[in-house]
């Protein structure tokens, strides 16, 4: 071994021992933030008292026994609550993340490409025409349908793009303008719904289009959970071929990489992750761009790391932020969409101060 | 003799013109509005277009339905009332009308909430429009709103008769409830249409719970619609829980009284578990039928009151609005 190869394999070495580091701090640092978000909350209880009650309710259940008024605080609204937001975090993040390696554009997420439009509208269409499907086919829940939709016009949405990114001269800008049009476009179709729509469905499409976490239950979470674990775990299995993907479509193919299929493929579980998500919590900006930038930031480009940092970094945003979003009006709580537009928007603009907009060129 | 006769003239056209103006001055309608502006018609108004269903009630209560000309979408879709108004036609969304809309249909005003104009208001005014607020919709200003409506139709007996069949009840209720001591005041949590939107302060049942003598755990918060979180309610655990929604065919106010009562979480509060749930549709919340949404509530609070809210409703039936008692609006019965 050369010096030159011994000082490229310490480099190697000791970069990935910093970004294992830095993975390590950002996964005690979700963890932290979930002890707090635990606590956090208008009915006071000891850190004690909360341990109990989840060592109780996983070590000495007793389905038969009622419970009582803090372990449903702990069990039936902070930790649904808390599970759904760190998923729906690392599903935003991780699909901005992959998004970007695929598209090789920084600035696309669910958000900027129309995605979180389209799959609102989705929503939209299901909570106004939901009840008529579901007479039609009744094995469907309106859990299933809103989901179902939601993900179908998210996938359409990413399809344009996609089929955007593949003419001839289209640019990063193109893109991201494409996005804005589609945006303009689903919003349009939401405003029409809401205009036809009874006040009932008025005030459901209007809490949805808010964002939070309102509708956090064990039943949206075991929905969530499975889809976007095995979203970012097939992502994950696909970090080398994004990171050669990352030298151009050319040097990916000289090395094995389907790139189409890669593209295609990774496009659909991205949107099947953040629409599983968005179908519940409704529309939550940003994450998908913050988390990945960040991530680079600390971590550099690697996917194989940016991935997992991202997942973590969104999830304490959307956590953290949700747990502001309920307490700091105690007992009133604000969506927590709000939040989520005013830090991004504060970071978007770090972005192009940073000297990030050379990307759009 | 010329004199006289031209005196005897002069005396005549002076009494005519004294006349026309004593006519004209008695024709002149003022009356004051919710929002406190002092309304002058030339005329009692014959054409008016109604944003505000509340108020199209209150005139088929007062038997002038016919002369609301045109109303918003959403009163369209409000079968029970748009049977007594045969002349109303849509003119759009209540918070952008269509100015072309109204202007075709020539109304001497438009009737619009107080705390919700239309956005496009400015457009009206400068159209020469009249646009007098008059919400019938709060208990507390029925009394005047309605008073306010007489006049601007001429219709003030009948004003006076549904004031004094919403004050006599209003007054039984604050008779019956006037012996209980403070100590005996359940804590209410009252929730709107969607869940943990509490109604807080000045809401509509608000008001009606400081009649019927109930505690609002929300109206500390200081919002009138506040966004409260599951455990506050919990921690709160009220004695009654007040629940507002809008019956469909689908979903029935009995429907809404089971998915309060097996809500998650809900099982340990006291309301549940001793079935003090109540679920009353938002028409007795406002507007003119609340005077029944008051007797409900306070019958719902103190049981021992024994007045029955579908007695209101048939008197209101029967002496007001017809088609309105055999409505799904409250669960339970009480």
């Amino acid at each position: 071994m050369t010096d030159s190869e011994h000082s490229s394999t310490l480099h190697y070495f000791s970069h990935k021992r910093r970004n294992l580091v830095v993975l390590f701090l950002f996964v005690l640092i979700l963890f932290a933030s979930f002890v707090y978000a635990l606590q956090a909350g208008s009915y006071a209880l000891s850190y004690g008292h909360i341990f109990d009650i989840i060592v109780q309710a996983l070590f000495h259940s007793d389905d038969s026994a009622p419970l009582s008024a803090e372990q449903i605080v702990i069990l039936g609204f902070r930790l649904p609550r808390i599970m759904l937001a760190i998923l729906t975090g690392m599903s935003l993040a991780v699909a901005g993340c992959v998004m970007q390696a695929l598209l090789r554009n920084p600035l696309v997420s669910p958000f900027t490409l129309g995605l979180s439009s389209a799959a609102s509208f989705g929503a939209a269409v299901a909570i106004v025409f939901g009840a008529a499907l579901t007479s039609v086919i009744p094995i469907l829940s309106e859990n299933a349908v809103i989901v179902g939709f939601a993900f179908l016009f998210g996938w359409l949405s990413v399809l344009f793009i996609y089929a955007i990114s593949k003419m001839k001269g289209s640019s990063s800008v193109t893109l991201i303008l494409s996005g804005v049009v589609i945006g303009y476009i689903f919003t349009a179709g939401v405003m029409v719904l809401k205009y036809i729509t009874n006040d009932e469905k008025l005030r459901e499409i209007t809490l949805w289009l808010m964002g939070g976490m309102w509708g956090a239950n064990w039943d949206a979470v075991l929905v969530v959970a499975p889809i976007t674990l095995v979203c970012l775990l097939w992502l994950e299995s696909k970090a080398w071929d994004l990171n050669t993907l990352s030298a151009g479509d050319d040097v990916a193919k000289n090395l094995g990489v389907d790139v189409e299929w890669l593209r295609f493929t990774g496009l659909f579980v991205s949107t099947l992750a953040s629409s599983a998500c968005l179908a519940f919590t409704g529309i939550i900006g940003f994450i998908g761009l913050m988390a990945p930038h960040i991530g680079r930031m600390l971590i550099g480009n690697d996917n194989r790391y940016l991935i997992p940092c991202s997942a973590c970094i969104g999830a304490v945003i959307l956590l953290l932020s949700d747990t502001v979003a309920r307490t700091i009006f105690m007992p009133v709580e604000i969506p927590v969409g709000v939040i989520m537009y005013i830090i991004g928007g504060v970071f978007f603009m770090f972005l192009i101060l940073r000297g990030h907009h050379r990307v759009m060129q | 003799m010329k004199e006289k006769i031209f005196l005897i003239t002069f005396s005549m056209l002076l009494l005519a013109c004294v006349g026309t103006f004593c006519t004209a001055a008695a024709a002149e309608i003022q009356f004051t509005d919710t929002a406190g502006s002092l309304i002058t018609l030339p005329d009692i108004a014959q054409r008016v277009v109604c944003l505000n269903s509340d108020a199209a009630e209150v005139m088929v209560a007062l038997g002038v339905g016919d002369r609301v000309v045109g109303v918003t979408d959403s009163t369209m879709r409000d079968n029970a009332l748009m049977a007594h108004l045969p002349q109303a036609v849509s003119v759009g969304t209540w918070d952008t009308p269509s100015l072309e809309n109204v202007l075709k249909l020539d109304p001497d005003a438009i009737i619009i909430y107080s705390s919700s104009p239309p956005k496009n208001v400015a457009l009206f005014e400068t159209a020469g429009i009249k646009l007098i607020a008059l919400d019938c919709y709060r208990i507390t200003t029925m009394e005047s709103d309605v008073a306010a409506l007489g006049m601007m139709f001429g219709a003030e007996d009948k004003a006076a008769e549904y004031i004094d069949f919403f004050n006599s009840w209003k007054e039984m209720i604050t008779l019956g409830v006037s012996a209980i001591p403070d100590d005996e005041i359940p804590t209410v949590y009252v929730e709107g249409y969607t869940e943990y939107a509490a109604q807080g302060v000045n809401s509509g049942i608000d008001l009606m719970l400081s009649i019927a003598k109930g505690t609002n755990i929300a109206s500390e918060l200081g919002e009138q619609w506040p966004k409260v979180t599951p455990e506050w309610v919990l921690m709160q655990d009220p004695a009654i829980i007040i629940k507002v929604c809008s019956p469909t065919d689908e979903v029935s106010t009995e429907d809404v009284w089971n998915n309060v009562m097996t809500r998650e979480g809900f099982e340990v509060l006291q309301a549940v578990q001793n079935e003090d749930v109540f679920v009353i549709n938002g028409d007795l919340a406002y507007g003119p039928r609340s005077i029944a949404g008051l007797v409900y509530v306070a019958q719902a609070l103190h049981l021992s009151l024994d007045i029955d809210p579908t007695d209101v409703l048939l008197e209101y039936d029967e002496r007001f609005v017809s088609g309105m008692s055999d409505l799904d609006y409250f669960s339970p019965y009480l």
